[in-house]
């Protein structure tokens, strides 16, 4: 009885642990995808989320109701400084791609050091937390804390709400078009530069929403977006670049791997197993689980 | 070779004073200098490979954090020096094992596939650590501090060295078209896989005695401290501020650098790094030549002067 | 023995065969013309002997050794050069380097100042002499082309395969690059493979035309022959081609 509920439990869990990755992912996949620029700051973004969420409930005692639509607001205004700031003039300084990659990837890793320790200096390294809707719920022969429990809710809404953008919406259509083929898109007609900005704000807003989601149960500190960036392209590369149906198979996968991983290993054994999982992926199999064998030379 | 003459002189010269420096200044003087001379020594090495073959490597700080490590482990075990010196074959060998399939990949998966092996080794040390239940390594009987800073003095010029030589050779120019094109490259005869894991190899050893060597300056041995990901950061900063992928480069970036990190890093940590931060996408975005293409037009300037 | 054999050589993505059994047999010093619509399986046919790519089945011979599965470095070395259809010269670096670079590591592997002076001889012998310290980035397709032949050269090879280099130039430009590639040959002694569009250019280079439709050998003869051949007039040449034959 105890082992259906453990592993009941545990799979919720699982579930809920891939559902947070299949939405840090899939934002990063949109913003790789379409703009092929390697955020290395997007753990950031979900850092910057929780931080949201935390100094709204802390101050203003509102919960995710409120946290959530600023940070999709933050989200967006993210986006639209780092499309003004940044893309405008990457795309015009580099000719070929691959140059585009390292140097965005510099670039992103200075705006991460930026935001890491610019939450540092405002928030100081001290870890916070708060409680909510911590209650545990029983559905039945299964229990689970009230806030994963909304995690997963809302996780799994975002989720097919963007997939519904995707398949049903004309820009959707546009933009998985430009993430297959950019060059052709640009000849059918495309309007390239305004893909490419909503699907920064998109991608970013995804990723502060899953930091609201994220802080509800786990600590926040400013240091906490590197596990998520790192996850996230973990998740991305298994399920090849800019696939975005692979990534968030290749998040609920990695979302198991982990929450099992760990009930039997130990927590302090986390990072070792994320990493050398990614390690391991890479060396067997670049192009990832689902990917095009693009990746080789 | 005339053109090379005054380079070389002036390399000489400045070799020669530092040489000096410890003789006439005062401990915090030496280790401002000791500074220089590993950022140098490790910025010059990433280049041998980062800097010619334009991959992009974000773990090299791993290097650096095993030959610490096993220097840590044999230490007192075997002579000083060969402690170090094994820290610098591990690296080495570290480089070749994971060279092979790291290098099977291209652009984005290989920066993120050496920043994953650089923190899986950094956990892995860390495990063990935690295992055999040490918290810390004590380094005792370090020779003084006038030998450290001479011995970072022949990493540093090793190092500017070695780049220089690579750079200038056919085996960098073989690298240098591996960077513009490697399909390209490999049609007209280079052995693209074979140079890339040669110069990540070679680009890994002076790290790895650097790293046994500031062992020895600290006297203690932490894993998160060895495996500081600032390390692979400060690197990368050096080379983009630097600009290019000559020694220059290694000489302009780390001066800059700790020039910055001395005025700035003891008081104002965070800002420091924010600042650093700021500076690495200025300096990506905006100035793309760094310091040295800067500095290019007043070069140039000088020597038509001279020719006149 | 032929300098370069191809023998049934067959590659396949997934369930497609991009070229299916194709045989032909090069001797030293011929000028060969490979024609065939767009996407009939010229260029996956260079790829797969110069190395970058590897044939699903069949050998491909040089000098009597089998070199199918030799990476593209090794099958420089061994002296087969080829140049891109969508040309890649090092951007970077100026058109002197880049014809340097292909000098030390092509099948010759020059020393640095033996390289040097070859790469200038180079330059001069496909007319880029004015433009030798300019970087790559700078030029016009047509300097860029020559480059790309400049660069296929300097590694001093057996064979040179040359696909579809006159693309995208001017009649005048035509002309012009079938006498440095004529004159190349006669003085370098090399086997020329080429893959060619331009029918002007091939009809008045090629000893021998090998015709590829859909991956397929189809016809192989000399110029004159194919021109009449039924079976190539169908599939690719089409009617009101006899223009084109030398006088």
């Amino acid at each position: 009885m105890i082992d259906v509920v453990f592993s009941a439990q545990l799979a919720l869990a699982a579930i809920a642990a891939g559902a947070i990755y299949a939405l840090v992912a899939t934002g990063l996949n949109l913003v790789y995808g379409t703009l092929r620029l390697l955020n290395i700051a997007h753990g950031d973004f979900v850092m910057i989320g929780a931080y949201l969420a935390f100094w709204v409930f802390t101050l203003f005692d509102f919960g995710p109701a409120l946290s959530l639509p600023l940070s999709v607001i933050t989200g967006i205004l993210l986006g639209l400084a780092t499309y003004k700031g940044l893309v405008s003039v990457l795309m015009q300084g580099t000719a070929r791609e691959e140059r585009l990659e390292s140097n965005s990837l510099l670039a992103f890793f200075g705006i991460s050091i930026v935001l890491q320790n610019g939450a540092a200096l405002l928030f100081t390294n001290n870890i916070r937390a708060y409680r909510y809707f911590d209650q545990v719920i029983a559905l039945g022969p299964m229990s689970m804390t009230g806030n994963r429990l909304l995690t997963l809710v809302i996780s799994t809404f975002l989720a097919l709400a963007t997939a519904a953008y995707l398949r049903f919406t004309l820009f959707g259509l546009a933009t998985r078009a430009v993430i297959q083929n950019r060059d052709a898109s640009w000849i059918v007609g495309i309007d390239l530069p305004r893909i490419y900005l909503v699907s920064l704000c998109f991608g970013f807003s995804l990723a502060c929403a899953s930091g609201v989601l994220v802080s509800m149960m786990e600590p926040i500190s400013p240091i906490m977006g590197f596990g998520y960036s790192i996850s996230a392209f973990v998740v991305i590369m298994l399920g090849g670049l800019g696939n975005l149906f692979g990534g968030i198979t290749a998040a609920f996968v990695l979302g198991i791997i982990e929450t099992y991983g760990l009930a039997f290993v130990g927590s302090n054994y986390r990072s070792l197993l994320v990493y050398g999982i990614f390690v391991l992926v890479m060396i067997l199999r670049p192009e990832g689980l689902f990917g095009k064998s693009q990746a080789t030379r | 070779m005339s053109r090379a003459l005054p380079t070389l002189l002036a390399a000489a010269a400045i070799v020669a004073f530092m040489a000096c420096l410890p003789l006439w200044g005062d401990d915090p003087i030496i280790a401002v200098g000791i500074n220089l001379l590993a950022w140098m020594a490790l910025s010059a090495s990433w280049l041998v490979f980062s800097g010619l073959t334009g991959y992009i490597s974000l773990g090299h700080a791993v290097f650096y954090g095993i030959g610490a490590y096993v220097t840590a482990l044999l230490w007192l075990s075997v002579p000083m020096w060969a402690s170090v010196a094994a820290g610098g074959v591990a690296a080495a060998l570290l480089a070749l094992i994971a060279g092979y399939p790291c290098l099977r990949v291209r652009g984005p998966y290989f920066v993120m596939l050496t920043f994953g092996l650089s923190q899986f080794v950094k956990f892995v040390v860390i495990e063990i650590e935690t295992a055999l239940q040490i918290g810390g390594r004590l380094i005792i009987g370090a020779p003084p501090i006038e030998i450290i800073y001479w011995l970072f003095l022949a990493m540093a010029t090793a190092a500017v060295v070695l780049l220089a030589v690579i750079r200038y050779s056919r085996f960098g120019s073989g690298l240098r078209a591996i960077q513009s094109d490697e399909v390209a490259a490999e049609t007209i005869g280079v052995p693209t896989v074979k140079y890339k894991v040669v110069a990540f190899a070679i680009s890994a050893i002076i790290p790895g005695l650097v790293g046994g060597i500031m062992l020895m300056r600290s006297g203690y041995l932490e894993p998160d401290t060895i495996f500081d990901p600032t390390v692979p950061l400060t690197m990368i900063c050096i080379a983009v501020i630097g600009g290019g992928n000559t020694p220059a480069t290694a000489l302009l970036g780390s001066l800059f650098l700790v020039g910055l990190s001395e005025t700035l890093w003891v008081r104002f940590p965070l800002v420091y790094m924010i600042l650093l931060g700021c500076l690495l996408i200025t300096f990506v975005l905006a100035v793309p030549q760094g310091l040295l293409g800067l500095l290019a037009p007043l070069r140039d300037r000088l020597e038509s002067r001279g020719a006149k | 023995m032929a300098l370069l054999e191809v023998q049934k050589v067959t590659k396949s993505f997934g369930g497609l065969n991009a070229i299916d059994n194709v045989s032909f047999s090069v001797e030293r010093g011929e000028l060969i013309g490979l024609i065939g619509a767009n996407g009939a399986g010229k260029t996956t046919l260079f790829s797969v002997i110069a190395g970058n790519l590897k044939p699903t089945s069949g050998d491909i011979r040089l000098d009597g050794q089998s070199i199918a599965n030799l990476p593209p470095f090794r099958v420089s070395q061994l002296g087969i050069a080829r140049t891109f259809q969508i040309v890649r010269p090092f951007l970077a670096m100026t058109v002197e380097e880049n014809v340097e670079i292909a000098a030390l590591f092509g099948r010759a592997q020059q020393g640095g100042v033996q390289a040097r002076l070859e790469a200038e001889e180079i330059i001069k012998a496909v007319g880029l002499a004015s433009l030798k310290g300019r970087r790559a980035s700078e030029l016009t397709l047509g300097a860029h082309k020559r480059l790309e032949v400049a660069r296929a050269i300097a590694t001093q090879p057996h064979v040179l395969m040359l696909d579809e280099v006159m693309a995208g130039l001017t009649p005048t430009e035509v002309a012009e690059a079938c006498e440095i590639i004529a004159r190349l040959r006669r003085e370098l002694n090399l086997t020329v493979l080429l893959v060619e569009h331009v029918m002007a250019a091939v009809m008045r280079l090629a000893e021998r035309i090998i015709v590829i439709h859909h991956g397929v050998k189809i016809a192989e003869g000399a110029p004159n022959e194919i021109i009449r051949d039924p079976r190539v007039i169908e599939a690719y040449l089409g009617a009101g081609f006899e223009h084109a034959r030398p006088a």
